[in-house]
This record gives C-alpha cells, structure tokens and sequence, in this order.
C-alpha cells in the first residue's frame, strides 16, 4: 500500500536531479546532430557528434596554457576531420561542417545565451503523495574570451563541459585524480595499454578542471577581496595547502608513471602498437607534468597574491569594489530624467568610459596646409571618419592586416592583369578573421590609381609606402580605355604588371590580339 | 631602497605605453617587462601610481591585458566628446552619452555579468532595437506632469530609418537618425580600443572588448550613479 508507484524511490533521491542534469550536458550536442538534417551538407554523413566532443578535446587539449585555442585554430582542426569523413566533398562544405559544430557549441544562434531546459523535480510529501516542481537547468558548454596578450579570441569549456567529457557527477576532482593515476599503473603493469590511454586522458582532463578551479579563487581575490575574505581565513589557506601537497604528489607521480611507459617502450620484445600507444601516453603524461608544474608555480604565489590584493584593496575607494548595475541603477534613471538633468551624467559615463584621449597638438605645417587646401563639400551625414581630424597624428588609415591581405591577394594574381582581375581575386579569397573585403578592395583600387597618377595634396610617403606594399616597388600602371565592368566600380580598367618593362610587352601582345581579331 | 633615474624613466615608459590603449604587452617586451614590475615591486608601483594622480588618473587594471587607468574628467587625458564629429551641443553629448550607457546596459544586463569575462557581441541594428524598445515602454507608461522632456525622448524623436540611401560603399546615414548616432558611438569605442569590428559576425557588428568592461565596470557605471544619487538628493533637498 505504501509503494504503489512503479516508478521505484530513486525519482525521490537527493542526487536525481544531479543524473538528470547530467543527462541534459549532452543534449545540446544531440539537438545539433538533429538539426544538421536541415543544413545544405545534411545528407552527407558527417558525425556531428563525434566531431562536437572533438571539439571540445581539442578546446580542453590547450586549456590554461599560454596560448589558448582560437575559434579559427578549432574549426580549421574539425575540418580536417569532416575531409576524412567526406573525402570527395568541398573544402567549403567541410568549413561550413566545422564551423556549425563549433557554432552549436557556443550556442550561436541565440546569441551564446546558457543552453536552458525545463526540468521536474519529484518530492513526496509525508501522506505519500507526489509533489512536482518545475526547474530549470542552465549550463554553457564552449565559451569565447579575449586572451589578454593577443588580443585575439580563445575558446574555452566549461565545467560542465569538461564534466560531460569525463561523465561523472560532481566529484572531489583530488581524490578522482589519485584514482586515475592508480588505475594507469595498474593498467601499465597489465599491459593493458589502450585502456591506459584513455585514462591518461582522463587525467589530463581531470587537471584542467583543477587548475580553473584555482584561477577562479584568484580571479575573486584579485577582484574583490571582500567577497572570498571569509574564504581567505580558513578554508582557501587549506585548500591551498591541501593541493599544493597534492599537485607536489602529481608530478612526482607522473614522472613515476612516465618511468613506467618509458620502460615499457624499452623492453626487448615491445608490439609495435604497444610502444606506439606507450609513446602516445607519454607525451600526454608530459603535458600534464608540464601543466602541473605551472600550476604548482602558481600556488606557491597564490597566499602572496593574497596579501598584496589586501593591501592594494584596502587603498581603493569603496565605489570601485561593487559591480555597477547599468541597467536599473543608470540607464533607466537618466532616460526618465529631464534631459537638461540627463546631459551631465550621460556625458561622465562616456567620458569615464572613453579612458584616455591624449592631447593632440596642432602642427603648424599642417595648419597652413588645411587651410589653404581648396573647401571640401561638407558632408554632414556621412560616418565620422576619425583621421580626418586636424593634425592628428594617428596611424595611417588602412591597417596593417588589410596592406597584407591585399599583397598577399595581388601576389597570387599573375601580373600583367586588369585591375578588374584583381578585384574578383579579392572578392573570391577568404579573408582572414575581422578583414572587411570593401577595405582591401578599395586598397588595391587606391594603389593601383596612385601609381597610374600620384597625388601630391596627400602624405607622399605614406601613399608610396602602401602603394608598393600592395603591388610591388617596380609596379607601372596603364590605361587603354577599356572600361572596368564590375559592380559597385567605374572608369578606366587599369592594367597591373610588374614592371614597365612586361607593361610593354603587355601593351604589345594586346595590340597584336587586336590586329588578329 | 630609492628609485634611480633609470627607474623613474621606466615609470614614465610605463605610462606611455598605458596612454597608448591599443598597444598590448604580448606585443611589446618592455611593455610586459614593465607591468610584471608594477605588479610585484612596490615601490615602483608606488612611484607610477603618484605620477598618475598627479594627472588625474588611476590604475584599474593591471592585468595582461596591459596598465589599464581610469581618468577623472578634470584631467588634460579625459576625452572630451565635443572632439566627435558632429557632436557640438549638449543635446548631441546627451545623445552619445545615453547610446554609451544603452551599449553597456544591453551587454551587461545585470551586476553579475560584470563577473563574466566571456566575449560580448552588439550590433548597430540591436543597441538601436534595445534603446527603441526601452522608449516605447516609456511612452506607454504615465508621466509625471513636471516632467516634459524627458531624456528619452531625444533619443525617441531621432528617425529609426536605418539607410538613407543605397550609395556605392557604405551606407551613409543621417545625423537625424538613430542608426548613425548608434554607429557613431560603436565607431568612436573602436577607436578608444574598447570595441572592435567583426564584419563576420554580420553587419556593424562589434564585439565589446575586455578594456570595456574594465572601464564601466571599475569606473564609469559606478561614478554616473553616484552623480544620479547626488542629483537625486539635491533635488529632495530643494
């Protein structure tokens, strides 16, 4: 009478709702595998799957190193992968494979919002019956950063990711890691070398969480002290202790093991696959040395970045140490306010926002020069163009990354050309990551027509510099009256070559092709 | 120990290359000699921290990121808006200020996305979406009668029109519209170095760089409340 569910009593359990959650961290990646079907490649047979959890081993694979795995480095890698499923498919359709699989990953498509389910939890109440309370679970898989020395973006995984990965529930990631390094020795001594690897790479894993758990107690300290004070007193110290003891362990540990591999490989009469998953194992132990060690580094340093952010903390006005609410607490405030009212603050926050202006001073060639310069129309609507400012010193207007697209597109091209050959090279080639093609285009059309007829009015060296970057130092550029047929340009289509000499040859043979038609 | 000449000099390079935000230290040796030495050698970073408040400035960030500091609006290094193109009155500064504040709002909604250091993506088409969105609300709910022109409804009278017209190249817009103050804002950040633009991600869009949430976070949202607060409590006393 009391039991009369079929259902049994673990739907009642503390830890269901932490195997329902579980269950759901592989969710994102089988709605992605479903929705392939809807993509161009959809019939095609890539494993889409398979190739998320490589992404993400590849994403954990450089983890919390120097430098980090960047979305173009994943996709390029995944697409190697997609080619050796789908050999006699385009190198495009396998981009567009990798780039989907990543994509999904980051959950793209609404904007890397958390992937977000509705869950059931089930409670029971004391005269038996069934109580329903609806959850939601929220986790990220891969997510985007800004590496701070680069610039540029890494991919990172998640917790939850890495959980997936290892498929466990939460665990006391120490206690996990001396377990897997005992079953590695246990599965050395067996011979037992393909499972050995796997947990070789269970391990590395295993690390990585490690060592974010760490940059996260840092992260707070050095944010805001107040907030792991509490944390400082007792428990950090100990969990510092604990595993700096710990990691010291771990890489005494792992130069065991890697002893072990090592003589494994030595043996007289070693399979060949056997030493060549011995090998595999010890460049793996390897990196998860060379990732302890780092990590080892870091905790001896870890109670000092303690006491210096106390001691810088103390000194920092109070307002600094609360996250703002912009939301509520400054933008609705001031749209409500009278704009007379609103105009001051409005203004501090993009004046504090905007950082640093230095002065800039007038020169005063620059001066005349502008002054004298014949009146341009004023073209109020146009987009603010920053270095048209009086005297400003700043760079030069095209930057570096789009001079190299373009040398790079106008070195492939054959000269002598057509400039209109050299724009569809631009429009066809795949720019590299943040490259606008109109830039480089209009820079091949601004080098190609400064060398036709140079303008004195503008910097001369600038001009020459760019210039010869695009198209070589010994560039000529002629027209014959043809007209440039491409879209969005007009005019003369200029012919490229390389020197004066081959335009020549160029004009020569044209004309020759002319008298024969 | 005192500092030498020698380390006086290097404050002042220090100093440079935080005036330079778009200068990274993986990019520049001496740059990341500097910072690993402001951050574990006191006494210069003493040194470097009183010649920066004596220009109105402070450090907020010392990360790999490079010397990130704040200015107080005193200081010759404050921006000074009316240096944008087309911006002369007040009513065109009230104008920059409120898309800065919406751009803020929109990537970090609530406190706890401060904490999140995960790339930040907008777009001219969505901060104009969020800013019209926030107006419309505004316009259904009462007004009180002291009130007539409220700071919204600058933003509000702006036309939504997103192109003009289809000229060759890009699209050019008018100072009337919304979209071009959207852009001018996104434009001005790029070359603050706090956003940059990812023609990949589609059309005019940005992604928010870490120097961005550094300055709102450690800086600007906190000292604009504190100016509301101070308004706010002018007003009760009058």
């Amino acid at each position: 009478v009391s039991e009369p569910w079929v259902v049994g009593r673990a739907v009642f359990d503390a830890s269901f709702g932490d195997r329902v959650r579980v269950l759901l961290r592989a969710r994102p990646v089988a709605d992605a595998a479903d929705n392939a079907g809807r993509q161009a490649w959809g019939e095609q047979g890539y494993d889409v799957v398979a190739l998320s959890l490589a992404a993400i081993d590849a994403v954990i694979a450089r983890q919390g190193f120097e430098q980090e795995v960047t979305y173009d480095e994943t996709v390029l890698g995944l697409a190697g992968l997609a080619a050796s499923s789908g050999p006699d498919r385009l190198h495009e359709e396998h981009l567009a494979v990798a780039g989907y699989v990543v994509d999904a990953l980051l959950n793209r498509r609404e904007r890397e919002a958390p992937f977000s389910y509705a869950v059931s939890a089930f409670g029971r109440e004391q005269d038996g019956t069934v109580r329903h309370k609806r959850g939601v679970v929220e986790f990220r898989l891969l997510t985007e950063h800004e590496d701070h020395r680069r610039g540029v973006n890494v991919l990172r995984a998640s917790a939850d990711a890495i959980n997936a990965l290892v498929g466990g529930l939460e665990f006391d990631v120490e206690d996990e890691q001396s377990a897997v390094e005992l079953m590695l020795t246990r599965q050395l001594e067996r011979g037992a070398f393909g499972q050995a690897e796997k947990a070789a790479e269970r391990s590395r894993l295993l690390s990585v969480r490690y060592a974010d758990e760490l940059r996260t107690v840092l992260a707070d300290t050095t944010r805001d002290i107040r907030t792991v004070f509490s944390q400082w007193a007792e428990q950090v110290p100990a969990q510092l202790e604990r595993s700096r003891a710990h990691v010291e362990e771990r890489l005494e540990g792992e130069a065991r093991l890697l002893e072990h591999v090592r003589g494994a490989l030595d043996a007289p009469d070693v399979e060949p696959e056997v030493a060549a998953t011995a090998a595999r194992i010890a460049r793996l132990l390897e990196e998860c040395r060379q990732r302890h060690t780092e990590l080892h580094g870091r905790l001896v340093t870890a109670r000092t970045t303690f006491l210096d952010e106390q001691t810088r903390q103390s000194f920092r006005p109070i307002g600094g140490l609360r996250n703002p609410d912009i939301n509520d607490g400054v933008f609705l405030p001031l749209l409500t306010m009278a704009a007379d009212d609103a105009a001051g603050p409005a203004e501090t926050f993009a004046v504090l926002l905007a950082g640093i202006q230095s002065p800039k001073l007038v020169r005063f060639a620059d001066l005349v020069d502008d002054l004298l310069a014949p009146r341009r129309e004023a073209r109020a609507e146009e987009p603010p163009e920053p270095d048209e400012e009086l005297g400003d010193p700043d760079p030069p207007a095209v930057p570096p990354e789009v001079l190299a697209a373009a040398a790079a597109i106008v070195d492939a091209v054959e000269l002598p050309a057509r400039l209109s050959d050299l724009l569809l090279a631009v429009r066809e080639a795949t720019l590299p990551d943040g490259i606008d093609c109109d830039a480089v285009e209009r820079l091949v059309v601004l080098a190609a027509l400064w060398n036709y007829a140079p303008e004195t009015m503008q910097d001369v060296s600038l001009a020459v510099d760019a210039a010869t970057h695009v198209l070589g130092t010994t560039a000529a550029v002629d027209a014959d009256g043809a007209q440039i047929g491409l879209p969005g340009w007009s005019g003369d289509d200029l012919i490229v070559a390389q020197d004066e000499h081959s335009l020549a040859q160029w004009a020569g043979s044209t004309g020759r092709d002319r008298e024969a038609s | 120990m005192t500092l030498s000449q020698r380390d006086l000099a290097d404050v002042g390079v220090l100093i440079a290359c935080a005036l330079r935000p778009k200068v990274r230290p993986g990019a520049d040796s001496d740059y990341l000699r500097l910072l690993v030495r402001y951050r574990s050698d006191v006494e210069y970073r003493n040194a470097v921290d009183s010649v920066l408040d004596g220009l109105d400035m402070r450090v907020l960030s010392d990360s790999d990121l490079g010397l990130v500091v704040g200015v107080r609006r005193e200081s010759v290094f404050a921006y000074r808006l009316s240096d944008l193109p087309n911006v002369s009155g007040v009513a065109d500064r009230l104008l920059v200020g409120l898309v800065s504040v919406a751009i803020a709002a929109y990537a970090f909604p609530t406190p706890a996305d401060f904490d999140d250091d995960r790339v930040r993506w907008v777009s001219v088409e969505e901060v104009e979406r969020f800013i019209r969105e926030a107006c419309d609300r505004l316009k259904r709910s009462p007004t009180e009668d002291d009130v007539l022109d409220e700071a919204w409804r600058s933003y509000d009278r702006l036309s939504p029109g997103y192109k003009a017209d289809k000229g060759k190249g890009r699209a050019r817009r008018s100072a009337a519209s919304s979209p071009y103050w959207v852009a001018m804002v996104l434009g001005w950040m790029t070359d603050q170095g706090l956003a940059r633009l990812t023609p990949t991600r589609g059309p005019e869009a940005y992604q928010l760089l870490e120097r961005f949430r550094i300055q709102a976070r450690e800086l600007a949202g906190n000292a604009t409340y504190e100016e509301l607060a101070a308004i706010r409590r002018g007003e009760v006393m009058a």
